[in-house]
């Protein structure tokens, strides 16, 4: 661990560690700390520099394990430090097309090379475009809760995966609990699933107008495990079972009455759950869902 | 905390405080012009600098982070020869970015160009899509982005004659 000081009131301690168990432990000894990934969203915060109070930060890039990319047949495991960048540049052998497309519309190379897969699953205010189609395509990131027992102060770690769906709550917060880090993201590769990803507008320059869409389905006649999600920045996350189950017994082709319906239930139920979508937001969604639909109808003629 | 870096150039040894952005080191200690960021990394892309040849936010970058780097700002990059390949291409196609966002967009297009194969003809290596996204980086619409992949054409080729040349 390396720990450079300065002086200073409110002037943050860095720490590099090199081991995951060695992060935890700073987390968990040292008040105060925040996690570092890539920073750019910590440091587009007034709040960051400077900073009211004494506090401190960890880097989770100086942690070789959790920069590494793994791949299998039938999932890719990346540690939480692994840049978009690094990755996208894993290439098309291993990536899905809808995948390198969410990550492709994240910012440009410039800021995909410092923004980390931990930062982008974990910021606590906003949703944010990857959250969405990693959920809609359900992939599951490990978290490790830590906490300090008895008089030696020695650090108790629990591991658990979860379904990333899990880790927001309808308005969008992240839930994981404060005493935690997200240290991998197991990506499953969904051969034979077909996927849509779509954003209107920016979450981050323009969060009240922007809509992030995503879809994953099994392709035939009839569309069944459908899985939608919606990042609307501001106002929440919709991820609704009842509204997937629905999806997931249409067939196709859709007359237009049908696609309209279908828009207008989903807009209805974005109304019920996330009751700061502005206008546009929905407007936006249900466009987008309209014309998902139009596309696949398209397809399903085509064949 | 102490920090060793050359700014334009010339080596330095800084003493600041590890989080502070690089932007704020550079207006307070060295009185560039690059760094008149306003927007806190909401996107203004008006704060561009080369760190090691890469182009960066510079409000995005903490001090910790530059240990051991060669942080180049326009004012230092007017001074090297890759400047002039961009510097002729603006003469050369008539199209100047304006005022405000001169020294970021030159130094997101030196970024792009050092990302770009210069041994492949023009035309092959430059996909419009990857320079719009790259530009976006800069919200300052003076330029319309067909006009800035001209200048980046011509810079292109501005380059791979003075190599050859050498
Ligand atoms: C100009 C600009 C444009 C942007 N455009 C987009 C966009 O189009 N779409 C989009 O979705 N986002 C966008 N963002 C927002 C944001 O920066 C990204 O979502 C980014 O992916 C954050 O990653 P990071 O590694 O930089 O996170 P950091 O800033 O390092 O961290 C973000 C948060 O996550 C926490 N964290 C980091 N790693 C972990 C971990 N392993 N475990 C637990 N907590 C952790 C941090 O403590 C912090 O609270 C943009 C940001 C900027 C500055």
């Amino acid at each position: 661990m390396s720990e450079n000081n300065s002086s200073g009131v409110g002037v943050a301690t860095i720490y590099s560690p090199k081991s995951t168990n060695e992060l935890i432990g700073i987390l968990a000894k040292e008040k105060n700390t925040v996690i570092f990934g890539g920073g750019t969203y910590l440091m587009s915060r007034k709040s960051f520099y400077p900073h009211p109070d004494l506090r401190n930060v960890v880097l989770t890039s100086s942690v070789p394990e959790l920069c590494r990319v793994y791949h299998s047949e039938s999932y890719i495991e990346a540690g939480c430090a692994v840049t978009l960048q690094q990755l996208l540049n894993t290439g098309a052998y291993i990536l899905s097309r809808p995948l390198d497309k969410a990550l492709n519309a994240l910012g440009s190379s410039m800021l995909r090379s410092q923004m980390t897969l931990g930062g982008a699953l974990c910021t606590r205010d906003t949703v944010f475009s990857l959250p969405c189609y990693l959920s809609a395509i359900n992939a599951e990131v490990e978290i490790k809760i830590f906490s300090i027992k008895g008089k030696g102060k020695r650090v108790s770690t629990r591991s658990r995966w979860y379904s990333i769906t899990k880790l927001y709550s309808v308005e969008g917060k992240l839930e994981i609990p404060e005493n935690s880090v997200m240290t991998r993201i197991r990506i499953p590769s969904q051969e034979g699933l077909r996927q849509i990803y779509k954003t209107l507008g920016s979450p981050m320059s323009d969060p009240e107008s922007a809509v992030v869409f995503a879809l994953s389905y099994k392709d035939g006649k009839t569309m069944t495990e459908a899985s939608m999600r919606l990042a609307l920045p501001k106002a929440g996350f919709f991820a609704s079972t009842d509204f997937d189950t629905f999806l997931s017994g249409f067939s196709f082709p859709l007359s237009i009455e049908k696609i309209k319906k279908i828009s207008e239930v989903l807009v209805a139920n974005i109304e019920a759950t996330l009751p700061d979508a502005t206008r546009i937001q929905l407007e936006r969604a249900k466009r987008q869902l309209q014309t998902v639909l139009f596309e696949i109808n398209t397809r399903y003629l085509q064949h | 905390m102490l920090i060793k870096c050359t700014i334009d150039g010339v080596s330095q040894l800084l003493s600041v405080n590890a989080d502070k952005p690089l932007n704020k080191i550079l207006q307070e200690r060295l009185d560039t012009f690059s760094s008149n960021s306003a927007c806190r990394g909401a996107g203004c892309g008006n704060c561009v600098v080369l760190i090691d040849g890469q182009s960066v936010l510079s409000c995005l970058v903490p001090a910790f982070r530059l240990n051991n780097t060669s942080i180049m700002t326009i004012e230092g990059f007017k001074c090297t020869r890759p400047f002039h390949d961009i510097e002729r291409a603006y003469r050369e196609t008539g199209i100047m970015p304006c005022e405000q966002c001169y020294a970021s967009k030159t130094l997101l297009i030196e970024g792009l160009m050092n990302k770009l194969d210069i041994n492949k003809p023009v035309g092959a290596s430059l996909d419009t899509v990857f320079i719009e996204r790259e530009m976006s980086m800069n919200s300052c619409r003076c330029l319309e982005m067909r006009q800035i992949e001209m200048v980046i054409r011509v810079a292109m080729i501005n380059r791979r004659n003075r190599i050859v040349r050498k």
